[in-house]
């Protein structure tokens, strides 16, 4: 070839560089985000599947088997174009649980860092053939490009060589790649766009020798038809693949493409958005189509140009059959890219899950207090790094030359073969547990290395894929059966943990994972930061938790306990993706570990409703319908008339309805995960207040109205309050109904007083009267002791109706406003006395004979015209019940510490028991027609519940005669303070209140 | 859990049509490129199945 080692090594250098800058300026922002995060970047990035297997590997497969080379891509697509079955479910978990690795997953599902350690040691183990595969391949290519090697190593070949010093070149820019954000390791766009291009690179290579096979070999697809006809043989039909060992190369396939750790960090580490893995679903398979299609083509055409090289290097020989550099070159290329993509990128996968459950468990406790943490694991990465890349070689270099790249292709993949029972069990099997999974995996790995590896390693086989037997896939199919037995009888067995219960909850395609209301801690954002710091270090904890204060955008002042969970939550998955599950929860339990559980397993549903609402219209079936129901029911309750809330047993608001955010212009968004107690002070009282009210009970308060708002009057409805049940508050806004109310509370006083004019007249007329006598005799008096008796009686007669007017005036001025109840120590009997008055003022009423039994000196705390307001009312009515001439006694009692019942005693007909639970409903009267508003009763029954009190009506009455009413109130009684003059506790209280 | 019925339906066709279509596809060798024919119009109908749901759910 016209090659020289060096010239070689230099195009590696040049191609790496390129694929570095591409990943550098990819992190940098130069590559447009939107090529970055592109779905078919994603798609490419995980074209990493086919490393040098893909590039070289398959020629052989296809010179041995024809067609059956496509099981190789089959394999591979059937696991994407299933991605709903298991994918779609891992990339859930991954991303919620910020899960970069198989190590991550089945650490996560199995809840213990042994499992996490035995993961990645296995992994290390079987990946060992891989890292081997893709060094020969770069090793080998040279070799044939350059047709010689570098004499490095004593006792070495000259491929060991080459192949040390491309191991060199790969480890500084895997270490340049991977180990620049110490911070998220698991999450680098540069990458992606890097290894994406590569992919395209490797597609394009591959499709470049298509075409020259075909135009320059064949002249065409009609001579490759011609060459076919005649070289039938070639197309490895004779030779065919047995059939069990065809479906255990599927299988193989089938589960490298979720459980090769490469291909785990690129489908799930480094999605951007889990959308595109339904691009993925069906873009890797055509990718992977695109990319089988010239591997025929430039076999036969290797062959028909008759090339020397082995059928690995189909491509390399085409252009030194063909006489054509490039040719070979551009073959060249692509080995390199392929095999240079997997190197980083499992190197890479592979060094986190070492760093997490092989180094840090030991160093974290001793570095916890270290600001340094960062730095410590960048170095420790790429220290890692450079040791598995060596491992890598050390293997190759041990291995020889016996095998050929299939061979240490299918060596690797039936070693990741036995993680594909525990990936499946991750998500469809909960009753898995770890001693299962560890006992299958020991057995099966076991099996696989004293069956497979290790007559590989002895070098006691003449090939294994090349016998065209099936004793190879007897034998990986043994190890898997294996471990599955094991696996299955080691989880039924033996009992699972509570936290590996909960785990595979939170796994379980079946059975939602729920979230729960715990307490922390911690009553604020800003104190994540001291209790972290005592796990990783100040500066650390500080950055972690900005961090997931940004992603959730939150305030570092958020208190409310939902946020602060949600807090704790992103915090460990983001730890998790650091320092994987195990150690994040370790240290994520240590430094902020849940308090109690409330009773009954109260659910977080904010956060279960936020989960439900992101997947929306994804529900089909049952789960749509119940989907349906929930947001039929949830609107229902919005768009409720009244406000509703729903308080959790530890007080956390759990529903906030438009309602009452509209009521209290607070956002559901801000009420909704808080506790009631951190509702602004005039609410918060108010909600006191309702919460311990009796239950069942209607509470009526008015709010003051802020600047130049008016006040506002609301009710409250709690219901009863149990143990492990949330409370139900129904807040109305009665404002409306309160103005109107007092509205007709007027009305009715203007039209009582209409009533009264008659009287009136004739009370002030008689004293006017009298006066007008008085002042003519007056005039033709001359004697001073006369003249000053007719002076004395004239102030009597203008003293009378000074009472009558004042107390018009009174009557009148009542209540002109709404919400003004103002209750006071009032006077009973002094008040009834007023009603008495007033009402002996209509002359039209039927004459009746009102007796005032109250003790003169019963207080009782109300507002004073509004209690004559209602002694009006009863006394009037008991009138007009009453017969001519009747009776209508009001007499008080006092308990030792109850209230004040007063009643009001008629000898009238009395009302009819059915009509007894109407007498409070607005505009119900028994009255004829135009002579009751019906008004009257509900008028006192307000009244009496703004003052506190309350009123009930018996009929007939218990000393009133047969058919007579007993109307009582009960009020709350007010005492003289004996040593003051004025009024003493609840009366003084109540009052300034 | 809820199947795709798509995929219910794909699997269905799968079992019944497999052999004639592997008949088929390695009647003749000269007609190498007919499962890559085969492999499209599958990428193609696990695209149309795909193309109007979303099933993000994070």
């Amino acid at each position: 070839m016209s090659f020289s080692p060096d010239q070689v090594l230099l195009a590696i250098v040049a191609y790496l560089s390129v694929l570095f800058l591409v990943g550098y300026f990819g992190d940098r922002g130069a590559i447009p985000r939107r090529v970055v995060e592109h779905p078919a970047t994603y798609v490419l990035s995980l074209g990493v599947i086919g490393g040098g297997m893909a590039s070289n590997g398959v020629f052989t497969l296809a010179a041995l088997y024809g067609h059956h080379y496509l099981l190789y891509y089959l394999g591979i697509a059937l696991m994407f174009l299933l991605a709903v079955l298991l994918l779609r479910p891992l990339l859930r978990l991954c991303r919620v649980h910020q899960l970069a690795s198989l190590a991550d997953l089945l650490a996560f599902r199995f809840r213990s860092p042994w499992v996490g350690a035995a993961v990645t040691l296995a992994m290390c183990a079987t990946l060992l053939p891989l890292l081997a595969l893709q060094i020969r391949t770069v090793a080998d290519s040279i070799h044939h490009l350059a047709g010689g090697g570098l004499d490095l190593l004593p006792g070495g070949g000259p491929r060991d060589g080459l192949a040390l010093l491309f191991c060199v070149i790969i480890t500084v820019f895997t270490i340049l790649f991977g180990t620049r954000n110490a911070a998220n390791p698991n999450r680098n766009p540069g990458l992606v766009a890097a290894i994406a291009f590569e992919s395209l690179v490797k597609l394009g290579a591959l499709t470049l020798l298509m075409a020259v096979a075909v135009g320059e070999v064949f002249d065409g697809f009609d001579g490759l038809e011609r060459w076919l006809l005649a070289h039938h043989a070639s197309l490895g039909g004779d030779a065919p693949l047995p059939a069990g060992a065809a479906r255990l190369l599927l299988l193989l396939f089938f589960a490298g493409a979720v459980c090769m750790p490469h291909v785990f960090h690129m489908a799930f580490a480094e999605n951007s958005d889990s959308r595109h893995l339904r691009a993925a679903s069906w873009g890797l398979p055509l990718y992977l189509l695109l990319l089988a299609l010239p591997v025929l083509p430039v076999t036969w055409g290797a062959v028909a140009a008759g090339s020397t090289f082995p059928a690995s290097f189909a491509g390399l020989g085409l252009g030194a059959a063909l006489g054509a550099p490039w040719v070979s070159g551009v073959a060249f290329v692509a080995g390199l890219s392929a095999a240079s993509a997997v190197i980083v990128v499992a190197t890479l996968a592979l060094a986190n899950m070492c760093l997490n459950y092989l180094v840090l468990p030991n160093r974290l406790l001793r570095a916890a207090g270290d600001s340094g943490l960062y730095r410590q694991l960048k170095w420790l990465r790429r220290s890692l790094i450079t040791a598995l890349i060596l491992g890598g070689y050390a293997f190759f270099a041990f291995l020889g030359n016996g095998q050929s790249l299939p061979e240490l292709g299918f060596l690797a993949f039936s070693g990741t073969l036995q993680f594909l029972p525990a990936v499946i069990a991750t998500p469809y099997w909960p009753r898995a547990n770890r001693i299962g999974l560890l006992a299958g995996l020991a057995l099966g790995l076991a099996i696989w290395f004293l069956a497979l590896v290790l007559p590989v390693l002895s070098n006691n086989t003449a090939g294994i894929i090349a016998s065209h037997s099936d004793d190879w896939a007897l034998r990986c199919t043994l190890a898997l059966l294996a471990n599955c037995a094991a696996f299955i009888v080691g989880s039924l067995l033996t009992r699972r943990s509570r936290e590996e219960t909960v785990a595979a909850e939170i796994c379980s395609m079946d059975s939602g994972s729920r979230p729960h209301r715990r307490t922390l801690p911690v009553n604020a954002a800003a104190d994540f930061v001291p209790a972290l710091a005592r796990g990783l270090g100040e500066d650390t904890a500080r950055t972690e938790v900005d961090r997931a204060l940004r992603e959730l955008r939150f305030d570092r002042g958020e208190s409310r306990p939902y946020a602060l969970r949600h807090l704790r939550s992103r915090i460990e998955a983001n730890l998790s993706g650091m320092l994987g599950p195990a150690l994040a929860l370790e240290i994520v339990d240590r430094c902020l570990p849940y308090g109690k559980s409330y009773p009954g397993e109260a659910g977080d549903f904010t956060l279960l409703e936020q989960r439900l609402e992101k997947a929306a219209g994804r529900f089909t079936g049952l789960a749509a319908d119940l989907d349906y129901l929930r947001r039929h029911y949830r609107q229902t309750l919005e768009a409720l008339p009244v406000g509703l809330c729903s308080l959790g047993v530890d007080g956390e608001v759990l529903l906030w309805n438009q309602s009452l955010a509209d009521l209290t212009g607070i956002p559901a968004g801000e009420a909704i995960g808080a506790r009631w107690t951190a509702l602004p002070g005039a609410w918060q009282a108010v909600f006191a207040e309702a919460l311990e009210a009796e239950p069942n009970s209607l509470l009526k308060r008015e709010l003051p109205g802020s600047g130049p708002a008016a006040p506002r009057w609301i009710t409250l409805h709690c219901s009863a309050p149990t143990e492990d049940a949330d409370r139900l508050l129904l807040v109305e806004d009665i404002t409306d109904y309160q103005l109107l109310q007092d509205e007709v509370l007027h009305n009715e006083r203007l039209a009582s007083i209409g009533r009264l004019a008659a009287g009136v007249a004739h009370e002030i007329g008689n004293p006017i009267t009298g006066i007008a006598c008085l002042a003519q005799n007056l005039a033709a008096s001359c004697d001073p002791a006369e003249v000053r008796e007719t002076a004395d009686d004239i102030l009597t007669q203008t003293g009378r109706i000074s009472r009558i007017v004042e107390s018009l005036v009174n009557f009148s001025h009542l209540g002109s406003g709404a919400g003004d109840t103002r209750v006071e120590p009032c006077n009973l009997a002094d008040c009834v006395d007023e009603a008495i008055s007033l009402l002996s003022l209509d002359r039209d009423a039927r004459p009746v004979s009102f007796v005032n039994d109250c003790p003169r000196d019963t207080l009782v705390l109300a507002d004073c015209q509004r209690l004559l307001q209602v002694f009006i009312n009863l006394l009037g009515n008991a009138r007009d019940a009453s017969a001519d001439g009747a009776a209508v006694t009001v007499s008080a009692a006092t308990g030792e510490s109850g209230p004040v019942e007063v009643h009001v005693d008629d000898c009238g007909h009395g009302i009819a028991p059915e009509l007894l639970p109407r007498v409070f409903e607005p505009f119900f009267t028994t009255k004829d027609p135009g002579k009751g508003t019906g008004l009257g009763l509900p008028l006192v029954y307000s009244i009496l519940e703004d003052m506190g009190g309350s009123v009930r009506i018996e009929s007939p009455g218990p000393t009133a005669g047969a058919s007579g009413t007993r109307v009582t109130l009960a009020l709350r009684a007010a005492c003289y303070d004996p040593a003051f003059t004025g009024l003493a506790g609840e009366s003084a209280g109540a009052a300034a209140g | 859990m809820y199947l795709d019925r798509g995929l219910l339906l794909a699997v269905a066709l799968t079992v019944i049509l497999f052999p004639g279509i592997e008949r088929w596809m390695f009647a003749d060798p000269v007609h190498w490129y007919r499962p890559f024919i085969v492999g499209a119009a599958v990428i193609a109908g696990v695209y149309w199945n795909q193309r109007r749901r979303d099933f993000d759910e994070l």
